[in-house]
Order: C-alpha cells, then structure tokens, then sequence
C-alpha cells in the first residue's frame, strides 16, 4: 500500500528478479537468480524442473518461509495483492500467510506436527487469522474436513497425524492451507510423496477447490504429466534461473528452449537426470558447480545446440519466441525462452527443427562442457 | 586416529563443503581390526607382535608375582629404555590396557586415507583439537613422567608454600623455602604449584594424581567396553528370551543410581584404587550395553551381515568379524565419554574419604586443602583445576569424535 | 492395548526392579566384609576373650542367625513395615535419622531441580532456535562448562570466594535456623550457593539434551508448515517444538537429572555443611553404621525407581504415537 501506484494492478502476485542466495560453509549458493512470473487470480502457474532446479526455494521465497540464516532474498520484488512481500515486515508477512496466502508442502507425513491432533492444527490455522470462538472454529474445521473429501470428519478430527494415511495426510493439509481462505496457494510437489493411485485424487482435488473458490494456484511440480493436465501457464527452471516461460499450450506444443524440449523428450523413458529426489533441492546441487560464478547459459554443457555464443556473457535474456505473436500480446503472458538461438543475431530453427536428430549429439558436447554433471 | 599426517595422495584442504566433501566409501566401523586373524597362521607381524607382547606381558605378570614376590621393585625394560618401577596390580591391568589400546589402532593407523579423512573433519571442533593435545601432555606426564619423578614426599619444614610468583603471609607456611618480602613468603620454583599442609609439593602431587586418573578412566573403561561389547552384542544377535532378560539386567542396573551403587560397593569392599576401579568396570557398562545392541540390532539388518551368514558363516563368527566392528565408532565415541564420568567418581569418593588415603588422587588433595581454604587456598584449587580442565578435556573430545565418526548422529542437518 | 495396560505394565515392572535391587543389596551385604564383626572380634582377642563366641553373640544380637532366606524374608518385611534398622552410631531407629534429615535435602534440591528443568529447556530451544549465533556458542560453552566442572570442587571455589573473600554468604550452614525459619531470608541466604552448584550442572545437562532434541524440529516440515501458517516464532517455538522434544527429553531427562541431582547433593552437603541425607550417609559410612548406610543407600534407589517410572508414565501421555505393546 505504501507503494507507489505507478504499477498498473495487473496480476495477483507479480514475481520479478528475485533472487534468493544460500550461505553455506563451501561458500554462497545462489538456489534463486533472479527469477519473473506473473499469477492471476483464479489462474494456475506451474514451476516445474528438476531437482536443484530451485523451484522449491522460489516458492518458499514468496513469503520468506526460507529459513534464514543460512538463506537470504537478496533483490527483487514479490508484489502480492499491491504489495512487496520481498520488504514486508515480519509482522506483516504473518498477516499474510496463511490468511491471504497459504502452502502445502511436498511431504504431508512431516508437514504435520506428529503430537497435535489434526483438530488442534487446523483450529491453530483458523484462529490464527479469525477471532473466533473454539466451537466455531472447530465446526469449521469440521467442515473444512468435509470439504477436502475426509470420511467421517466429525471423528477424524479427533485423529493424529500418524494414524492416517498418507492421501488424507495430505487432504488435511490442504484443508489446514485453505482454512485462512487464502487467494493463493503454493502447492509444493503435493503429490510427490503419495501413492500413483492417491497422487491424481488429490490433483483433482486441488483442481475442484480452485474452481470453485477462484483462488489462484502456483503449483511447484518436476512432474510433467501433470502440469498437462492442470496449468494454465508454466514456468520453466533449470539452476535457478527461468528458461521458459508461457501458456502451458505454447510450452507443450512448442517447446523453444533446448532445455525444455530434452524436459518433455524424457517423459516416456524419464530419463535419469530428472529423477527427482525426495531431498531438499539445495542439498542435492552439486556445490562446486553451485557457487561458481556461472558465466553463459547454465544448460550448454548438457545442450546438443549449444554454440560459442553460449558461452559468453550472462545467462541469455528472455527472448520472445516464433510464435510469440499468437499468444497473449503483453510481456508477461509472452511465450519466451532463455536461448540465444531466440535472440535478435539467433536462428531459433537450430533448436526447433532439429529436434528429430538432437538426441544423439548431446554427449559430445557434454565432455567438451566440463561440467561434472 | 589422531596426530597422524595428512597423506599427500589424499589430504585435500579445508573448502571441502560442510560435511567434509566426499566421504571415503570406507567409513571407521569399516577399518578391519579383525584383518589380525584374517592372515591366519600367525604369519601377520602385527598378530605376532601381538602374540610376543601377550607372552611377555605373561611372564612379567608371573615374574612379578612369583619370583619378584615381596620385593616391590622390579627392572623393565620398555622401548629401550629401561627404568626401575613398582609394579602394583593397577599398575600391571594399566599396562594391559595400553597394550590393548595400541593395537587396536594399528589397523586403523595403517589406513591413512581414513585417518586423513577424519582427521579432516575432526580438526574443525577446535576445542577439541587443543583438548587432545592437553589430555596427551596429561597422559603422558602420568604414564612416563611418573616413572622418572620421585612421589611427593612428606616434608613438615615446607608446609604451605605458596605458588611461584605469589606470596602469602609469612605467618601461615611453617618456614618459608623462599624469600620474605615485606612480611609475605614468596613462592620460589622449588615448588612452582606450592605445597600442601604435608609440604608435598602440588605440582608432584598433581602429576601423580594424572596417573590415578588416567588408570581408573582407561582401564575401567576398557573393562566395560569389553562387557558391554560382549552383552550388546549377543543379546543383539541371539534375541528371543536372552535378549529381554539381558536387556532387563541392563534396566535395573542402570535404575541404581551409578555413585550410590559405588558408593555402597567401595563401602562394602574398601576403596582401594583395584577395587574402584573393578567396580567402576563392571557396573558401569550398561549404558554402553545398549548403543552397542541397539547399533547392532540395525547392522544385523544390512545385507553383508545376511550375505555371511548364508556363506555358512558361524554366528559368533558373523557377531565379531562383521557386527562388532561395524559399531565400533558407537563404542569409541561412548567410551571416550565414559572416561570423564569414571575420572570424576574417582576424585569424588576420594574426597570423602572413600578411597585410599595414601593415594595422591586429585580428589584427595582437594578434600585435604579443604579445612586450609582461608589460609593456603592453592591447595584445593591446583588439583581442581586439573581435574576440571581433563573432564571438560574428555567432554570436548568425545563430543567431536562424535561428530567425526558418527554422520548419523549428526543434528540440525 | 491402552494405557491403563501400559501403566499396570510400568508399575509391576517398578515393583520387580526394586524388588531386585532390594534382594542383590542384601545379598551383598550378607556376603561383604562385616566392619562392625571384625571390630568385635579384634577387641575381643585384644582383652583375651574368644573372638568365636564373641562373633556369634554379635550375630545374635543383630539378627544374623537362621538360614539365609528366612533373614530374607525378614529383611523384607522390616523393610515394608518401616523398619530399616537401628543406627547404632545414633542410637534411633534409621528411618528416623532419615526422616530428620530430608528436609534439608529437599531445602535446596527441590529449587535447583525447578530452577534446572526451566532454565534447562529454555536455554536450550533458544539455542537451537539460534543455532550457531554467538548465543549459542555461549551456551554450548556454559554447557560443557557446567557438566564438566567438579561439583565438590566447584563449591569449595564458590565458598572460598563469595564466603571466606567476599563475605556475602555464612562460611557455616547453620541448621538450626534452616529448621526453625526455613523461609527466612537468612535461610535462602546460606542455601543460595548449593542451589547454585547443584543447578549449574543440572542446567548444563539439560539444556544439551534439549537442544539436541529441538534441533530435530527447529529446521522440520511442521515447523514451516506452522510458520506458514501465520504463526509467530514464539508460538512455534513454544508449541510447535517444544512439545515434541518433550517427547524425547522426557525419557532422558528424569534418569538424568535423579543421577546428576542425587550424587551431586551428597557431595554438596558434604562441601556445604548441609545435615542432609548425604551427610547422614557420609556420617553412617566413616562410623561404619551399616544399617544406616543400607537405609540411606534405599533412599536414592528407590527415588530412582519411581523416578523412571514416572518417566515411563510421562513418555505415554506426552506422545501419541507410542505403541503400548512396544515396551
């Protein structure tokens, strides 16, 4: 509110060069380098990479749920509702969770405390944002159980943690962020943790909550399944940094970035390098590569287009692509990807047309990279 | 482990990350202390330094007792360097103990990747750097220093001194061995800790008191170490009802609060420093008991340990050539904590009087300096300085070992 | 199976570790070295008399006849019945001498145990809430500090400082006025450096317990998961993880705190002049009093025995997860 209204209120949360860095005793980690993407309401965004990719920190970013020390936003801004969250106080940031945005993380066995009841934490969640009275707060935990598909609520809710199973762990945890009738929700990989068959019951119930209340959803997910089946826009990261970014229809259709196209060939066979791990995405970076001072696009050791121009300079900005044109015409729906090839000297036929026969050009290039990877 | 070089094809500086960079695939519960028997035929020049040590530790022991009989003093020949000594029997068991020890870090001391790789990730607790080097002076002061040093010696005429470089009123030290300065007995070099009401000097009284305390610490754990292997393990491996009534022992044992039941038992059977030191051994093993079942309980899971047995393996066998070593850090780090705990029961039934009076226990010059407090203060304070400085020395040390030998426990991660 | 299963279980597995420290210490006793006997038998043989008939008339007096279980069951059931024997050295019966002597006890550990539980656990979750700040490093120090230092040795430095020195605190514990106004300031006065020598260690112990077991939760999902929610650092901190590391605290804690607080109180009445229990004890071993030595060894056992039972109690009702079949 303090800001200046020059920014037209264009989007519910407009996330631009943030930057998120990690001081470890091997040095700083750089886990978010100066990411942009925008959410409407009632939209849903996936950020979506592989492990390491730093999709978890950017998330947890939005309203400074990193913990720090050792990790620290350095820049940017994550403009929430007309505000910056990136210099709210804390006070103000706790208004905020919970009440206008709220989370669901990866594994619901840990994110629930295993000696409270699941009533106690949900009626923490409501009364923390409302004045109410314990009874209505717990009929409307009651109901909030109801609504997030848990049998018998009215017993349920007397349960602990350990003796549900992992799928309504995870109903509960949701019906925990939804308590504050939050605008946003980041859901970090919901279902990563969960059983195949539960994994797109609670997909779907994260579909039908967001029909029906219009809230907006940023979805962090390594899966791309299931970004198909629920985005609406996507953003690509790999290293911290946004590769691509568009409609999911653009994204899927034609992918631009190198990055992107080896993400969407892996799906059949998921390839080993974008298995990903249960760890905490900031461990599991290699950190020799992690603290140097990355010069040139963060992919080109692992992209079979990578040229001499890949080398210099920072990591290329994000140039519209081809068929920029065709989708939404401002800059933050554009379709766009970090590539040289998608630059004004560049040809993006390299990548696009080339699709066929990359596939096997990849590892000549990659011993030639150096990276350890 | 410890003080051993960085090898050079391996020593890697410290940017390596937080968690020492790579481990060695080898770990400590790796090193193969059994690789003694692993040559077979006593082939091994390790095993048969081992034997010979063994034998002539025998024959020393016998030497001693049946030949030597009442004659106390014996000639022994060390390293090449002979000296005269008065074996006792604490002194014999302490011998065995050093023995032991050394050869139970020859394999690992050969293995100087690890050594290189710990020592890396021990170095950065710097307390517990600067602790060791303490508890080696210590030990080494008590162990060899002790063997040249004459033991204090009454000396009425040089009561009370006080330190070098302080001075105390001249009233109080029977006649001052230094000068008097304006009414006020100067402390001289002679005695550099001062003296005690007995005129034994601190410094000596406190180099003898290492000695006591390194003994009833490494002998007595050693004792328990070995039953509590012995106990954790077999109840590990055999389970079913000698598990539950082992375990159940090991309960109500550790239900007998640990200084009552010394306590109570120096009472029953005199406090001599043999005594304490066996009681301290036998019971208190308990604790350890369990870190080794429980570790072991988890190590019997793995697959190597099922790949042995359906090797056709014997039990025992897989227990000690394969379980046993592989909760050997669980062991050491406990054992190094245990030390403290047995220093510290030591000095304080020496201090109330349980112990031998005529052994120059820590514990004992303090509770001697106690009735001088207002007048000579140095005397509680010296010994209890040392004793302070060696437990919270062995605190430092075992809480590093630790973190070095023991990723799993690791906290805050 | 419920808790009231779980609880029957504790209490009947308490019973039968006191029953079998109860039968080893008589056991022992029965088999050590008799003090008392062989001063008899010596005087006797010093004035000419046989040592033989002497002994026996010894035994005839204490008690000491009869097959070994039948002194069993007697023993036994003195014990029930409150009969722990008679001190010789004090001419009453041996529970009196105890029951005399435990308020004095309980006059300064009651406060140090209160004052080390507290601070204890609060000074550890602020650490592992603040891991690796200077605070931290402090009290990690302060830690190894209080569990390291020798408590006997601690309090005769304290004495010779604050007492002897300074003059703050009586050199002399005066029992007399500790008995008649026991809360008098005067009284708080003399017991203000035993509650501290006692704390000190009992502090540092657990506080390192407690922040080892919050460090499990300072950095866990439930924990962002609650800061996601809205909730400040301070209801975290004092719901979110303090309650769980209760969990694991409480079975450490009391086992702990009875072993540092029971050994360290002997010594520090010993330091302190205190006629407390430890004295008394001290007092029945140099006199050689053996059934008050027994007797004041039976206190701190059985306070032990309930003590982890208690823990075992307070373990069930503290985490819901328990699986009472388990233990």
């Amino acid at each position: 509110m303090t800001d200046p209204p020059a920014a037209p209120r264009d989007s519910l949360l407009h996330v631009e060069d943030l930057r998120t860095r990690f001081h470890t005793d091997a040095g700083t980690v750089t886990a978010v380098d100066g990411i942009s993407f925008d959410l409407d309401d009632g939209e849903t965004v996936c950020l979506v990479g592989e492990s390491g990719s730093g999709k978890t920190v950017a998330a947890e970013s939005l309203t400074r749920l990193i913990d720090d020390p050792p990790g620290e936003i350095v820049s940017g801004t994550v403009r929430f509702d007309g505000r910056d969250l990136a210099t709210a106080s804390e006070a103000e940031l706790r208004a905020v969770r919970g009440d206008r945005i709220a989370h669901v993380f990866q594994n619901p066995q840990r994110a629930l405390n295993p000696v409270y009841s699941v009533g106690w934490q949900l009626l923490e969640a409501i009364q923390l944002h409302d004045d109410v009275s314990k009874a209505d707060a717990r009929a409307r935990a009651i109901d909030l159980l109801d609504r997030v598909g848990i049998p018998d609520p009215a017993t349920r809710i007397d349960d602990y943690p350990h003796e549900l199973s992992g799928g309504m762990q995870q109903r509960v945890a949701i019906a925990m962020a939804l308590a504050g009738e939050p605008d946003l929700l980041v859901a970090d990989e919901p279902t990563t943790a969960l059983d195949v068959t539960i994994q797109s019951q609670v997909l779907r119930l994260l579909e039908s909550i967001q029909s029906a209340s219009g809230l907006g959803l940023l979805l962090v997910t390594h899966d791309l399944g299931v970004v198909a089946e629920v985005a609406d826009r996507v953003v690509v990261m790999y290293d911290g940094t946004v590769m691509e970014r568009g409609s999911v229809h653009d994204v899927f259709e034609r992918p631009s970035h190198p990055y992107t196209r080896a993400l969407l060939d892996a799906i059949p066979g998921r390839d080993v390098d974008l298995t990903p791990t249960a760890a905490r995405d900031v461990a599991d970076r290699d950190p020799s590569s992690a603290t140097d001072s990355t010069t040139g696009c963060r992919f080109r050791s692992r992209c079979p287009h990578a040229v001499d121009a890949c080398r210099e300079g920072d990591q290329p900005p994000l140039h519209p692509t081809p068929d920029a044109t065709t989708s939404a015409p401002d800059g933050a729906r554009a379709h766009v990807a970090a590539c040289v090839h998608f630059g004004p000297d560049g040809d993006p036929d390299v990548v696009v047309d080339s699709a066929k026969s990359a596939d096997s050009g990849a590892s000549a290039d990659e011993s030639a990279g150096g990276d350890r990877r | 482990m410890i003080g051993a070089e960085d090898s050079p094809g391996t020593g890697t500086d410290d940017s390596q990350p937080a968690d020492g960079g790579e481990p060695p695939s080898e770990r400590f519960e790796d090193v193969d202390w059994a690789s003694i028997d692993a040559d077979g035929g006593g082939r091994s020049p390790l095993r048969l330094a081992a034997l010979v040590a063994a034998g002539s530790y025998g024959l020393a022991v016998a030497s001693d007792r049946l030949v030597a009989g009442g004659d106390p003093t014996i000639d022994v020949a060390f390293g090449g360097v002979a000296f005269v000594w008065d074996a006792t029997a604490v002194d014999w068991l302490f011998v065995a103990t050093l023995s032991v020890l050394v050869f139970a870090l020859v394999p690992l001391a050969r293995n100087r990747r690890l050594v290189a790789y710990y020592w890396r990730r021990f170095r950065r607790h710097r307390p517990a750097v600067l602790s060791l080097a303490y508890l080696l002076v210590i030990f080494l002061l008590g162990t060899v220093g002790t063997l040249f040093l004459d033991p204090p010696a009454l000396d009425v005429a040089a009561a009370y001194q006080p330190p070098v470089f302080l001075s105390v009123d001249a009233s109080i030290p029977t006649e001052c061995v230094g000068p008097v300065v304006e009414g006020r007995c100067q402390g001289t070099w002679r005695y550099p800790l001062g003296t005690t009401a007995d005129g034994k000097g601190l410094l000596a009284l406190a180099i003898f008191g290492m000695r006591v305390s390194m003994q009833v610490g490494l002998i007595a754990t050693l004792i328990s170490i070995t039953i509590a292997t012995a106990v954790g393990a077999t109840a590990a491996y055999a389970g079913g009802w000698i598990d539950e009534a082992l375990m159940r022992y090991v309960d109500i044992q550790q239900t007998f609060p640990t200084f009552f039941l010394f306590l109570f038992l120096a009472y029953l059977y005199g406090g001599s420093l043999f005594v304490l030191i066996v009681i301290f051994g036998v019971t208190g093993w308990g604790g350890i008991a369990r870190i080794v079942r429980s570790e072991a309980l988890q190590r019997s899971e793995e697959t190597y340990v099922a790949a042995a047995r359906s090797a056709g393996a014997s039990g025992p066998f897989v227990v000690w050539r394969h379980v046993v070593p592989n909760v050997s850090n669980s062991i050491v780090t406990a054992a190094t904590l245990n030390i403290p705990v047995l220093i510290l029961s030591e000095a304080a039934l020496s201090f109330i009087g349980l112990g031998n009076v005529t052994l120059p226990s820590w514990g004992q010059t303090i509770a001697a300096g106690r009735g001088d407090l207002a007048t000579a203060w140095w005397v509680s304070t010296v010994p209890g300085l040392f004793l302070f400085a060696t437990i919270l020395a062995f605190n430092f040390l075992g809480d590093a070992l630790r973190d070095a030998l023991d990723p799993r426990q690791e906290v805050g991660r | 199976m419920g808790l009231k299963w779980y609880t029957a279980r504790r209490v009947a597995w308490a019973g039968v570790a006191a029953f079998v420290i109860l039968t080893v210490t008589f056991v022992l006793l029965d088999y050590a070295p008799d003090p008392e006997l062989a001063r008899i038998q010596f005087r006797a043989a010093a004035t000419g008399a046989d040592a033989e008939t002497a002994a026996e008339a010894y035994a005839e007096r204490r008690g000491l006849t009869g097959p070994l279980w039948e002194r069993y069951l007697e023993y036994l059931g003195n014990l029930a019945t409150g009969d722990w024997g008679w001190s010789d050295t004090r001419s009453q019966p041996v529970l009196t001498a105890i029951l005399t002597a435990l308020p004095y006890s309980l006059m300064y550990t009651v406060p140090a145990v209160a004052l080390s539980t507290v601070l204890g656990i609060a000074i550890g979750l602020y650490s592992a809430f603040n891991q690796y700040t200077t605070t931290d490093y402090a009290a990690t120090f302060v830690a190894f500090f209080g569990v390291s230092i020798p408590n006997f040795w601690f309090g005769i430095v304290l004495l010779l400082l604050f007492a002897v020195q300074l003059g703050w605190v009586p050199v002399l514990f005066d029992a007399e006025l500790a008995r008649t106004r026991p809360l008098s300031l005067a009284n708080a006065r003399q017991l203000v450096l035993p509650v501290f020598v006692l704390g000190t260690s009992a502090i540092a112990s657990t506080m390192r317990y407690a922040r080892a077991e919050a460090l499990e939760y300072v950095r866990a999902a439930f924990v962002k998961a609650a800061r996601a929610k809205g909730a400040s650092e301070w209801r975290i901190l004092t719901r979110h993880v303090l309650r769980p590391t209760l969990v694991p605290l409480s079975t450490i804690l009391v086992g702990d705190l009875l072993g540092i607080i029971l050994s360290a109180s002997y010594l520090v009445e010993v330091v302190f002049g205190i006629p407390g229990l430890g004295r008394l004890s001290l007092e029945a071993i140099r006199r050689q009093d053996t059934a008050l030595v027994l007797g004041t060894t039976l206190v701190p056992v059985l306070v032990a025995v309930l003590g982890n039972l208690l823990q075992d109690l307070a373990y069930a009702l503290l985490d819901p997860r328990i699986d009472y079949g388990d233990r």
